[in-house]
């Protein structure tokens, strides 16, 4: 400012419009000031406003605005305090001053008559200020506009705010109590809250009223978004109180009820605190008081909730639906990864499941173990029927697998909003039983369950009922961590049931096939579906030799027909078709009877012709055969003699065997090792053929000296002249065949195969990443290795080891010297 | 094109002529002015203040200005009305007893315009009339940009009444209302452009206030010798506070740029008297700002 202006002295009079220019300032103000006691007694309306206005206007023009600005202020102070704090403090009943102290001796609804008093009170008070208020702003709206806001002084109403602040809320409440009016208003509108909380009704309108007013007034005077009273100094009293209320409510309901009515109120006191924010307080408030809610009642009770008697697991077990969703409500408010209900559902599987897996396990370990021990061939019947047990066990393992995921998905849809993260839980958590160490049946029982019903389960089904089964064994196939193993096991099974004709259709295989193909990848089903190649070219190769042999024009009416099946060596599991024990070449060629010796090398020749190079190795033992024979009249029941003739299906040895008898005279024996001698048969299998057909009751095309289940190499045989059979036809079955659960010891040969091809594969992919990275560190080499082999199974770290240092030793990788940590090199 | 804005002038000045719909009076002394609070209450601060409040004014529906120069007074509600003022004898607004009724194109109406550059055949000719109207429409929204421009020229002489852009100003619809110029250019009028831009500021009429000072400005180039000069002087330094510069820095200037004027007699004594001005004077002489 420069000098020379401000204070000045008036100018004189010089024209009649500034004639009362020379305005007597207290004169004015006096005017003024009898005005405004006018206004704040409510008898404005004789008072001329254009008159109050020009004396502002005048006072202002004279340089005497700063004065004014004070004087009024004072004004205001002195009817604040003079008129208005009064009437405030005559509203303060004992008991409502007393209660802030203690809460006894008066009853609620006193409380509250008195509590409403007060703060209607209050709100008339602040109310009529404010109309007041914006009168005088008005009149004075020149010295706001022109002294005001040239030196940056607050609004004259805004002023006057600040005085109720300071003159009646921050004023005592009596002469004696220490305490403000604030407080006490806070006071009085957390206790009616409370009594909403409790169930009272109050008058939420007239709460919302107060809260405007200490929303509305500030605690410093840049009136910053912060320094409000509501923020400052009710939301805090607010929420620390709310806070001490729902710790102490969620106490007593964990103690007095359970766990679904603990959720079911909790997420009504979420709603009430909600409502009472857009009703009552102000909405700014509903964050911050929701988190409270939520802190005390949920995320610090959480744990509580989940692990109570009547809690999550109670609630899986009982299909509690919507008890669930609630409990998932409440954890997703407070923990979007809902970590307690997560961790308390998994659990819940896994028990389920370990369960599930235990009782596959009683099921057929008991009679197992038995012929473990026993091990001894004669208990072949009883290890038979204990492996048709197993499959039981099996079958029933994937169905209550799968009743049990049904049950965890319907929960997942009912009350869990079909929530992402928590469907990723229920996935690792059904893995982790399926796939866990104790229980590592998981493979060979899916398999068996698709093979189970590929021969029997889809017969008369429709389509969707099919294809609804074979859903279910992919759903389960995708928690198989293994599935090299699940392969074995598949290819194993399927190998049977293709070169015994078990499957019902072949469709539906190939179905199944382009299922895991999709599923699994194209990696997977390669070898599958070579086998079911291999399938299509026999059948082909058997019809050309047919044709073939018809025109050679040697019609031989006892002409043997020929049905061959081609196998890939290495696409099929053929030790699992009993020639376990051997390899192909150590495999003794068996002696075939002339006539069939003949067809075997005519279509040797027949095949060599197409396929030059290749070699056929007959798996005599895999064979069957159809053979009419005709055994001697003997008297019948009623008498008449009839020749009695049967269709006979017996293995291709069983066939060289009976034929050794039709060059026998009648009544002739053979003993044991002269059939063995004959044949070339291996033991085993003579044995096993012997035994179905001599000892398996009904069938005894053959007669056995000494009568006994056991086949010793001194035993006699003879053909059973009067053998009488029910059927024309009649399958003479070998022990021992058909797909079971494997027995301890086939169990951990295929283990034992299927970690040789692990260490195969693992050689492989360790190759293929040195062979593109040319140096790693060995963390690097070992993560990558799993990270490659994770379609197909988990090799152990150990294993990887192993192949790594064997890589070495085969100079395909060397360690790098000076290394600090180990790192291998590729030498190409 | 430009119709609607035509429509709600003419609308306007026909409101304020038959005083339809009136719902509050100002009365000054004996004059009363029938107007409209939807009207000057949103242009006003100090109206809308005093309808909003309910004190006497606001139950009785009349405000008496008669504390105020009455001519002052008039020309605000002509303003009002008509977004402009003092283009017409103070006698026509005792047309309350008015006679032919008015249309807002009639001749009267017709373009302002500088009597030295136009022919004033043709400012009776109501065609041409319509099509000046017409024509000027485009600058209806921007004048208070055009006041600004030529106010805050430091050198007001340089900005000659007959300048191309000063034609292109006095083409602007706002000012075609009405005429009366010849009065105009005879009489200076600055001691009432000088109580016009008072009586806006003191009831913040922020419209009002940079007509004014526009008016104010053009006619203190014409009139300089005029011996109203010293006596309007005084009144822009007396009547509003030091803080409003909208005439001062215009009386300033305009003794920059004629340093001569401080040599008449009357200016001589205004300025001893003034004590406002001559401060300021002196300030400038010594090249320091003004105000600061």
């Amino acid at each position: 400012m420069i000098a020379g202006r401000g204070r000045q002295r008036i100018r004189p009079p010089r024209r009649s419009l500034q004639g009362d220019s020379d305005i007597d300032f207290e004169n004015t103000w006096g005017t003024i000031a009898s005005a405004f006691r006018e206004i704040h007694t409510k008898n404005a309306s004789r008072l001329s406003y254009e008159e109050l206005y020009r004396h502002a206007y005048r006072i202002v023009l004279k340089k005497k605005g700063e004065e004014l600005y004070k004087r009024v202020k004072e004004f205001e102070h002195e009817w604040l305090s003079n008129e208005v704090r009064g009437s405030i403090q005559a509203l303060f009943s004992p008991n409502l001053l007393a209660d802030t102290q203690s809460l006894g001796g008066t009853t609620t609804n006193e409380r509250r008559v008195a509590g409403e008093k007060f703060l209607r009170g209050l709100k008339q008070a602040w109310g009529d200020h404010q109309v007041c208020m914006s009168m005088l702003a008005d009149v004075l709206m020149y010295m706001d506009r022109v002294y005001c806001q040239d030196h940056r002084r607050p609004s004259i109403y805004t002023a006057a705010m600040f005085l109720f602040r300071d003159d009646i809320l921050n004023s005592p409440t009596s002469d004696q109590d220490g305490r403000v009016v604030l407080s006490l208003l806070n006071h009085v509108i957390l206790d009616q809250i409370q009594m909403e909380r409790d169930g009272d009704i109050v008058d939420k309108h007239l709460i919302k009223s107060c809260v405007y007013m200490l929303e509305n007034l500030y605690e410093d005077e840049m009136e910053s978004e912060d320094s409000r009273l509501y923020s400052l100094s009710f939301e805090r009293e607010y929420l620390d109180s709310s806070r001490e209320f729902y710790r102490q409510e969620s106490e007593l309901m964990l103690r007095d009820s359970d766990a679904g009515a603990y959720c079911r109120r909790a997420r009504q006191r979420i709603r009430e605190e909600e409502d009472r924010c857009r009703s009552t307080l102000l909405e700014v408030t509903a964050p911050k008081i929701q988190k409270v809610v939520e802190d005390e009642l949920v995320k610090n009770r959480i744990r509580e909730l989940v692990d109570m008697e009547s809690g999550v697991r109670f609630m899986i077990d009982n299909d509690r639906v919507e008890e669930l969703n609630l409990i998932f409500d409440l954890n997703a408010r407070v923990d979007p990864k809902k970590g307690e209900l997560t961790r308390s559902i998994q659990k819940r599987i896994v028990d389920l499941g370990n369960d599930i897996n235990s009782a596959a396990l009683v099921a057929s370990q008991a009679p197992a173990a038995a012929t473990a021990e026993s091990g001894d061939k004669g208990k072949g019947a009883a290890q038979e029927k204990s492996l048709n047990q197993q499959t039981v066990a099996a079958i029933k393992w994937v169905e209550d697998v799968l009743r049990l995921k049904d049950k965890f998905d319907s929960i997942w849809r009912g009350s869990f909003n079909e929530d992402q993260p928590l469907q990723t839980a229920l996935t690792r958590s059904f893995a982790d039983f399926i796939n866990s160490t104790t229980f590592p049946r998981s493979s060979e029982y899916i398999s068996l369950f698709i093979d189970e019903n590929m021969k029997k389960g889809i017969k008369g089904k429709t389509e969707a009922e099919v294809d609804a089964v074979l859903e279910k064994a992919i759903i389960l196939l995708r928690y198989i961590q293994d599935k090299d193993l699940f392969e074995r096991y598949y290819k194993k099974h399927l190998c049977r049931r293709l070169l015994m004709n078990k499957s019902i259709s072949n469709d539906v295989e190939k179905h199944m096939i382009s299922k895991m193909k999709i599923e699994l990848g194209n990696n997977f089903t390669m070898k599958l579906e070579a086998m079911f190649k291999d399938m299509t070219i026999s059948e082909e190769l058997t019809d050309g030799f047919k044709k073939h042999v018809a025109g050679l024009g040697d019609k031989d009416p006892k002409r043997i027909e020929l049905g061959i099946n081609v196998l890939t060596s290495m696409t099929w599991p053929l030790e699992t078709m009993g020639n376990d024990d051997d390899e192909e070449s150590k495999r003794p060629k068996c002696n075939f009877p002339t006539s069939i010796e003949r067809i075997k090398l005519g279509f040797e020749k027949y095949y060599n012709e197409k396929h030059s190079g290749r070699k056929l190795t007959w798996l005599v033992n895999m064979g069957t055969a159809d053979i009419k024979a005709t055994f001697p009249r003997v008297p019948n029941k009623d008498g008449t003699f009839r020749e009695r003739r049967h269709d006979l299906n017996v293995s291709t040895y069983g066939m060289i065997i009976l034929l050794l008898f039709n060059d026998l005279p009648e009544g002739h024996s053979l003993t044991f090792e002269e059939i063995q001698a004959h044949t070339n048969i291996p033991h085993n299998d003579l044995v096993r053929n012997l035994q179905s057909l001599a000892v398996a009751p009904g069938k005894r095309i053959l007669l056995k000296e000494p009568m006994s289940k056991d086949v010793k190499a001194t035993d006699r045989f003879l053909f059973n002249e009067s053998f009488n059979g029910k059927f024309v036809k009649i399958k003479i079955g070998v022990v021992a065949s058909g797909n079971k659960v494997e027995s301890d010891r086939e169990r951990r040969e295929t283990e034992k195969k299927n970690d040789d091809s692990r260490a195969f594969q693992i050689e492989a992919a360790v190759v293929r990443i040195m062979k593109q990275r040319k140096e790693l560190l060995h963390q690097q080499l070992v993560s990558e290795t799993l990270a490659q082999l994770a379609a197909q199974f988990k090799p152990e770290v150990n294993m990887i080891k192993k192949r790594i240092e064997s890589l070495i030793e085969r100079e395909y990788l060397e360690r790098m010297e000076g290394a600090k940590t180990d790192m291998y090199r590729y030498l190409a | 094109m430009d119709s609607p804005n035509v429509e709600l002038v003419s609308a306007l000045a026909s409101l304020y002529e038959s005083s339809a719909y009136s719902d509050l009076t100002i009365t000054v002394g004996a004059r009363r002015y029938q107007v409209h609070k939807a009207i000057v209450c949103s242009r006003s601060e100090f109206l809308a203040g005093c309808m909003r409040n309910p004190l006497q004014e606001s139950q009785s529906g009349v405000i008496d200005l008669s504390e105020d120069d009455p001519d002052a007074v008039e020309h605000m509600v002509n303003y009002f009305y008509h977004l402009d003022y003092l283009t017409k004898p103070s006698t026509r607004r005792t047309s309350q007893r008015s006679s032919q009724p008015v249309s807002p194109l009639s001749p009267r109406l017709s373009s302002r315009t500088q009597p030295k550059k136009f022919n004033l055949a043709m400012v009776e000719d109501p065609l041409m009339a319509m099509a000046s109207a017409a024509n000027a429409a485009p600058n209806l929204l921007t004048p208070p940009a055009d006041y600004q421009e030529n106010h805050f020229e430091t050198d007001l002489s340089a900005k000659l009444p007959d300048t191309p852009m000063a034609d292109q100003d006095e083409q602007d619809p706002f000012e075609t209302v009405q005429t009366e110029q010849e009065a105009d250019v005879e009489k200076p009028n600055l001691i009432l452009h000088a109580k016009v831009y008072e009586i806006a500021e003191r009831y913040g009429i922020p419209g009002l206030k940079t007509l004014a000072r526009k008016k104010f400005g053009d006619q203190l180039q014409l009139h300089l010798t005029s011996t109203e000069f010293p006596e309007a002087c005084q009144e822009v330094y007396e009547s509003t506070v030091d803080s409003d510069r909208g005439l001062r820095d215009i009386v300033i200037q305009t003794f920059r740029a004629n340093p001569d004027l401080s040599l008449r007699k009357d200016v001589e004594q205004v300025i001893r008297e003034t004590p406002g001005l001559a401060f300021e004077l002196f300030r400038m002489a010594n090249g320091l700002p003004v105000f600061s």
